[in-house]
């Protein structure tokens, strides 16, 4: 096969009709699209043809795709490297934490919309957005936090607070 | 509308595994869709610290255990942390809200030959938290990680006996645990009945087929015989090991295929040497060693000097002998005292002469860099750090010989107490040198 030189935009299209023109490499972050990328031929790359992203729709797709463009150069992650250690920080750059500032139903979106697309430095941002909401809360202020319902009894907390007991802070 | 309950559940485990254990609490509280999914995460790492005289809360976690024994599935990591057992007493549990009855249920259940031995060292104040400590270990199948400080098993060898009963199958068996610290301490304050009997109750941790990281002490024993025909040690890639001598490791190493890293602390034979010199002779450990030279990528070699014998006597360590570790292949990772230099009648040889020309990364451990011996004693060695003026020309003489001997050198580490010291005044002195390989001071 002849060696080609790889399109530089593609056209990815909402599940609500609209389509972008980005960059290939901006789209790329996604191991979704780049995964498809490689079954398509360049020649079949157009506007008409834009990519369907069955699972977001234009306001969650336009946020992504922002975020992808922030971090066309990241460097690409490592498998694996990710040690217990680093998983249990919650740091988030700067940029990250702004852009992560939205209306609780946009910041699931966003994480439901980068586990579909495979983007995985984005879904792990939105996880430690979450777990940052949930880190030094109360039950009751979690509750309140995410809009939960109280589902036990009081017997059954006073059973899960004994069931517990070792594993509180000494 | 997307809410928190309506991510898939690898979404929320992801989560989950950004928050701390304080907070994993809290979520077990929220709603019962969140406790069924951050139970595993509370229950995947169990750190007891035992911090004398304060008991860990061994006995509400086993209550948990034994009542919902699918907890037990989640547990990966058990770091039963505590030392310093020695010379004190150990203190009575308070044993008033302990429900004996269903822990000596669970111990009768395992149906071992030693239940009576274990209910009543169970019942007894002062054995009963190394009775429970037993019960948790025996219960762990899933556990990938294991890790047991002195506190737990000093002077009680009952966790040793859990250990031979899940190695042959009497208890049920680690299916993956990987990797095992046994961090037995040898203790002056008991009497060589109970330090005699650490040789069968550490060998048998040998016998754990899934293991690959091994770290444990061992007496050295009258005669060496395994307690159970010679384990299969065809899986250990790591061995960090305490205590035992020369003639004694040979006999492990004589089993092992695939030990890519040692970790050997070279001790007098504690107890009954004490009083006496220690000699310690790096051509007998070469010689102990030499079955690894195919295999081993690390070794860590070191050993303790002026070792105080709680009567304020000090005890002296002669040094002779070589190491020769030029035939090891694949050593790229190599921390050993130096030998280099002796205004004595022992001639030891350069580093470069004994190291192979495959090592990496050189560590340099401060405590055995001296060159303060004294008159009249051969190779005698103290425990005096580095000074700096020492280490220019030393790391000069590693860089003269790297071009032909060491050509694979890119790091040299020293090990200091006082490295941060000798860092700043020596720091600028070491840039301005054209080494050809990384200092780092640790």
């Amino acid at each position: 096969m002849a060696e080609s030189k790889p399109a530089q935009k593609i056209w990815i299209r909402s599940n609500d009709d609209k389509t972008f023109e980005i960059d290939r490499d901006v789209g790329e972050r996604s191991v979704l699209i780049k995964n498809l990328l490689e079954d398509v031929g360049d020649a079949d790359l157009s506007e008409e043809n834009a990519i369907p992203i069955q699972n977001v729709n234009e306001t969650v797709l336009r946020k992504v795709i922002e975020w992808c463009e922030h971090h066309r150069n990241d460097p690409p992650a490592s498998q694996d490297e990710e040690s217990d250690a680093r998983k249990k920080t919650t740091e988030i750059e700067e940029w990250d934490q702004k852009f992560m500032q939205v209306d609780q139903e946009m910041l699931f979106e966003i994480i439901l919309a980068a586990n579909y697309l495979d983007i995985k430095a984005l879904l792990d941002v939105g996880c430690k957005t979450v777990a940052n909401m949930i880190k030094g809360k109360s039950p009751e202020e979690i509750r309140k936090t995410f809009n939960i319902t109280n589902d036990f009894s009081p017997e059954e907390e006073e059973q899960i607070r004994r069931e517990n007991e070792w594993a509180e802070d000494r | 509308m997307a809410s928190f309950l309506d991510l898939p559940n690898e979404i929320i485990d992801q989560v989950l595994s950004h928050i701390p254990r304080c907070d994993l609490l809290s979520i077990c509280l929220v709603n019962k869709a969140l406790k069924h999914s951050a139970e595993p995460f509370l229950y995947s790492t169990i750190t007891l610290k035992y911090d004398y005289p304060e008991f860990p809360p061994i006995a509400p976690l086993l209550c948990t255990l034994l009542r919902r024994p699918a907890l037990f599935d989640h547990i990966n990591i058990v770091l039963l942390k505590g030392s310093g057992a020695r010379t004190r007493t150990v203190p009575s549990m308070n044993t008033s809200t302990i429900p004996f009855d269903e822990f000596i249920a669970a111990v009768k259940k395992t149906k071992v030959q030693f239940t009576d031995i274990w209910i009543d060292k169970l019942q007894a104040a002062d054995t009963c938290f190394h009775a429970l400590a037993a019960l948790l270990i025996a219960h762990l199948s899933k556990t990938t990680h294991l890790r047991i400080e002195d506190a737990y098993i000093n002077g009680q060898p009952l966790i040793s006996k859990i250990f031979q009963a899940k190695a042959f199958g009497q208890l049920p068996i680690f299916e993956r645990l990987r990797e095992l610290r046994h961090d037995k301490r040898r203790d002056v304050s008991y009497p060589d009945s109970i330090n005699n009997h650490i040789f069968e109750e550490t060998t048998s941790l040998f016998y754990v087929p899934t293991v690959v990281d091994l770290e444990v002490s061992v007496t050295n024993p009258e005669t060496f015989r395994w307690p159970a025909g010679e384990p299969n040690l065809d899986r250990l890639t790591s061995l960090k090991i305490g205590w035992l001598c020369e003639p004694f490791l040979a006999k492990i190493f004589a089993l092992t295929r695939n030990l890519r890293s040692l970790e050997w602390r070279w001790d007098d034979d504690g107890p009954e040497n004490l009083g006496e010199t220690a000699v310690i002779d790096f051509g007998k450990v070469s010689d102990a060693i030499q079955p690894l030279k195919n295999t081993l990528e690390k070794l860590n070699f070191w050993f303790w000097l002026g070792l105080d014998d709680e009567r304020g006597n000090i005890v002296e360590t002669n040094v002779r002998g070589n190491f020769r570790l030029r035939d090891f292949t694949r050593l790229a990772d190599l921390n050993i005292p130096l030998t280099s230099r002796s205004a004595t009648d022992w001639r030891p040889l350069a580093l470069e002469d004994y190291a192979p020309d495959s090592v990496e990364v050189l560590t340099l451990p401060g405590t055995a860099l001296s060159n303060d011996f004294q008159p009249g004693l051969p190779g005698y060695w103290d425990n005096d750090e580095f000074e700096s003026h020492e280490i220019v020309p030393l790391l000069q003489s590693l860089a003269d010989a790297r071009p032909e001997k060491l050509p694979r050198l890119r790091v040299v580490k020293i090990l200091d107490n006082c490295a941060r010291v000798v860092h700043r005044s020596i720091s600028r002195s070491v840039a301005e040198l054209d080494l050809g390989f990384d200092v780092q001071f640790d």
